[in-house]
């Protein structure tokens, strides 16, 4: 109940005119780029993951020659935006959760609201916009350097035809598959965003510092399991005919 | 006729968390120009108080007018109200606990934010205001610092600036001599008799220094479980006699204040 | 650079410390067993339905998209396998251990680095209680038993939810879904599983007891330990499940 107030006011805030600059793009530069590295460094591992553990597994029914498929469909349509979604839940809703906290407890947002300026407005706007618009393209970039991983694994560690690998892979993912991981990244985007700002502005001056500690959890773990889950239905929407 | 309306008026304003009765029937008129110390224990509504005025808290009966505009009509759910409660707020500086510095902005950029946001000036017109006031209150080359970098009593002075950046005509302030040493909180004290006689604004400071109170106020107000128990000028409360006034003076543990 | 590599080489010197306290710890008493179960059932209330929550669509996905691909086929039939195995031996110890990370990582995380910026762990310490049996060995403890019995419970799950979207959504047979199911999977997939949540485990455990002891700078710092505990154990979980699966699959088990 409280949260759907939240939400509505975060919308009020997010419509009603341009963010400030400033803290736009610090958040979004901060939002992206500031993920690169643990992004790379995830799907990298991700992609190896999915085709180890693919080839491990068909190769007990002798199908080993479609890892390019299941990487494909398993890759692109689901594990790299549900993993730039969670990634972005463990790094950018944390910060954006335990910076509002921290306002919150130093009464930073009280002096905000003194100053007549909406820290609706000031605050939570700006970071709705950085995240929403930075984690459809952390998704984009996720699938290229995941696809790219999985490549690696599946052909030069487990000598699968690279030919054959890639001819799966264009057979089965279509623009669709890639429009739509874009689409799941900024729905995932704007629902972690949310929830970490929500978490963080709850946060009261006398729970001190144990305040953003928990602001901060449940950030992380709110978001990811939203994403999750949201994810699965979003799917089901997506690709059951 | 705004001139001569009180700074603040407060009628019969009561406050609760749930069984917790934390203001009770509160009712005072400030003048304006005046220096209002507002003493008591811990715990006793003084914070609630002040946020009641600034309108973060609302209370749950009776009126708060600032010159004459009653700031309790305004609820903040409704935009018309709430653009009239950011007007409202705009005569108000407050001087926060803690300071509550942006802890991501260099002390120059805390000074210069209410200016950016509310004043149409170029940024060398921003920049001489912020030396100005960082002067007022004696700080210099301090503007590149982060707030982290400073000590507690450079951080308090540093929200005093930005607090009396727009030149508001009431200046909250919340324990400022909280967490500093007597020399810092009585340089504090001076800095308020120099903002006011210079800006000649109104000040509300909650404390529990009654050698603050002393010092700098004209008014003084003693709350005790959310009820006023004393409230006049300074001669009349000093002259008064009153138990709990004091008691406080007197730092005694005997008398109608205790300690739970 | 030069300060950044040495502050780099000072953290490794403290984990090392850390790492030699915390068996110094293990091995010798006193033990403190009732903190140790009481944040053992704190966790498993706290993470329950979060590990849950996050496994139980996996299932869900994969029988979703692969019954996609098996039909093209025509071997959906193997549906079942596949999800067996995968659930089993990948996604469900994976998926709980990053969970548990999120969850119960950034917790102990924020709990000790609370106590750290509030001083308690100094008063702990002048009061000759030791903070790391205190409260590191707890958490790390609880963290190594707790992670395979999610996993456990998030494997059922992943099933049902599997079960689920392949049967009544997408119109898998249900006798050959049964018959499939444990085709594929031994106990050793099962070992495996366990084993690998024990370890990861491990690193929750001990990662966040390392960066809570560690936090300095005040509610912000708090923040940040926690932060940093779920991002170091994520890649950390990801990274040695890719040699962990990449070397029994040399071993070929």
């Amino acid at each position: 109940m409280e949260f759907l107030h939240f939400v509505r006011r975060a919308l009020v805030a997010q419509f009603s005119g341009l963010p400030p600059r400033d803290e736009f793009v610090r958040h979004a530069l901060d939002a992206g780029v500031g993920s690169l590295p643990l992004l790379t460094l995830l799907t990298i591992f991700a992609g190896m993951n999915l085709s180890v553990q693919a080839y491990g597994t068909f190769v007990r029914f002798g199908g080993q020659d479609l890892l390019g498929l299941f990487c494909g469909v398993g890759g692109i349509r689901e594990l790299y935006p549900v993993m730039a979604a969670v990634i972005c839940g463990a790094r950018i809703g944390a910060t954006l959760a335990a910076s509002l906290a921290n306002m919150q407890i130093s009464e930073q947002v009280e002096a905000l609201e003194v100053m007549a300026v909406d820290p609706m407005r000031h605050l939570v706007a700006p970071r709705l916009w950085a995240v929403t618009l930075m984690l459809p393209l952390l998704c984009g970039y996720a699938d290229v350097v995941g696809l790219a991983a999985s490549y690696w694994a599946a052909v030069d560690q487990m000598g699968v035809n690279g030919g054959t690998f890639m001819e799966q892979v264009r057979d089965i993912v279509h623009l669709e598959d890639l429009a739509a991981g874009v689409f799941k990244g900024v729905v995932f985007g704007w629902l972690v965003a949310l929830v970490s700002c929500y978490h963080g502005y709850r946060a009261l001056k006398r729970d001190g510092a144990e305040g953003v500690g928990v602001a901060t959890n449940r950030a992380i773990v709110h978001s990811a399991v939203l994403c999750i889950v949201l994810n699965m239905f979003l799917s089901a929407l997506l690709y059951v005919r | 006729m705004a001139e001569q309306a009180p700074a603040i008026t407060l009628e019969r304003v009561c406050k609760s968390f749930g069984p917790n009765r934390v203001l009770h029937e509160v009712s005072l008129v400030l003048p304006a120009g005046k220096i209002l110390v507002m003493l008591g224990p811990s715990g006793t509504g003084k914070s609630v108080l002040l946020r009641c005025l600034v309108g973060l808290m609302k209370p749950d009966s009776g009126r708060i007018f600032i010159e004459g505009e009653d700031i309790t009509a305004l609820d903040e759910r409704r935009s018309a109200d709430r653009d009239k409660l950011f007007a409202l707020r705009r005569k108000f500086g407050m001087l926060f606990q803690d300071g509550a510095l942006f802890d991501d902005m260099c002390v120059g950029d805390n000074v210069a934010f209410p200016l950016r946001q509310h004043e149409k000036m170029s940024e060398t017109e921003i920049a001489q205001r912020v030396k100005e006031y960082l002067d007022a209150v004696g700080l210099k080359d301090v503007q590149r610092k982060m707030p982290a970098e400073l000590s507690g009593g450079m951080r308090k002075r540093v929200a005093f600036a930005r607090a009396i950046a727009l030149q508001p005509r009431i200046v909250l302030c919340d324990e400022p001599s909280s967490g500093l040493d007597p020399v810092m909180s009585a340089t504090l004290d001076d800095l308020i008799l120099d903002l006011h006689r210079r800006y000649n604004m109104t000040f509300v400071v909650i404390s529990h220094d009654t050698a603050e109170a002393r010092t700098i106020a004209s008014h003084i107000g003693l709350l005790y479980k959310g009820v006023l128990q004393t409230f006049g000028t300074k001669e009349q409360v000093l002259r008064s006699n009153g138990e709990a006034i004091n008691q406080f003076f007197d730092r005694s543990t005997k008398g109608p204040i205790q300690v739970l | 650079m030069l300060n950044r590599s040495l502050r780099w080489f000072e953290a490794c010197a403290a984990f090392v410390e850390f790492l030699c306290a915390v068996c110094r710890g293990l091995l010798t008493g006193p033990r403190y067993l009732h903190e140790t179960l009481r944040v053992m059932d704190l966790l498993i209330r706290r993470c329950l339905i979060p590990v849950g929550l996050a496994v139980a669509p996996v299932g869900a996905v994969i029988s979703l998209q692969g019954a996609g691909l098996f039909r093209m086929f025509g071997a959906e039939s193997l549906l079942s396998s596949l999800l067996a195995t995968a659930i089993f031996r990948e996604y469900s110890p994976a998926l709980a251990s990053v969970m548990v990370a999120a969850q119960a990582g950034s917790s102990i995380a924020a709990r000790i680095g609370t106590m750290k910026v509030r001083g308690q762990i100094d008063a702990l310490a002048v009061m000759s209680v030791d903070p790391i049996r205190y409260v590191v060995v707890p958490g790390l403890i609880a963290c190594v038993i707790v992670t395979p019995l999610l996993s456990v419970l998030t494997t059922l799950l992943g099933l049902l939810s599997g079960w689920f979207f392949a049967v009544p959504v997408m119109g898998v047979d249900h006798g050959s879904f049964l018959a499939n199911l444990y085709a594929q999977v031994s106990l050793v997939d099962l070992w495996v599983g366990l084993g690998k949540c024990m370890a990861f485990g491990t690193a929750v455990g001990l990662i966040a007891g390392f960066l809570g002891l560690r936090t300095s700078g005040g509610a912000a710092g708090v923040g940040k330990a926690a932060n940093d505990t779920v991002t170091m154990t994520i890649v950390l979980i990801l990274v040695a499940d890719y040699f962990v699966s990449m070397a029994l699959l040399r071993l070929g088990v």
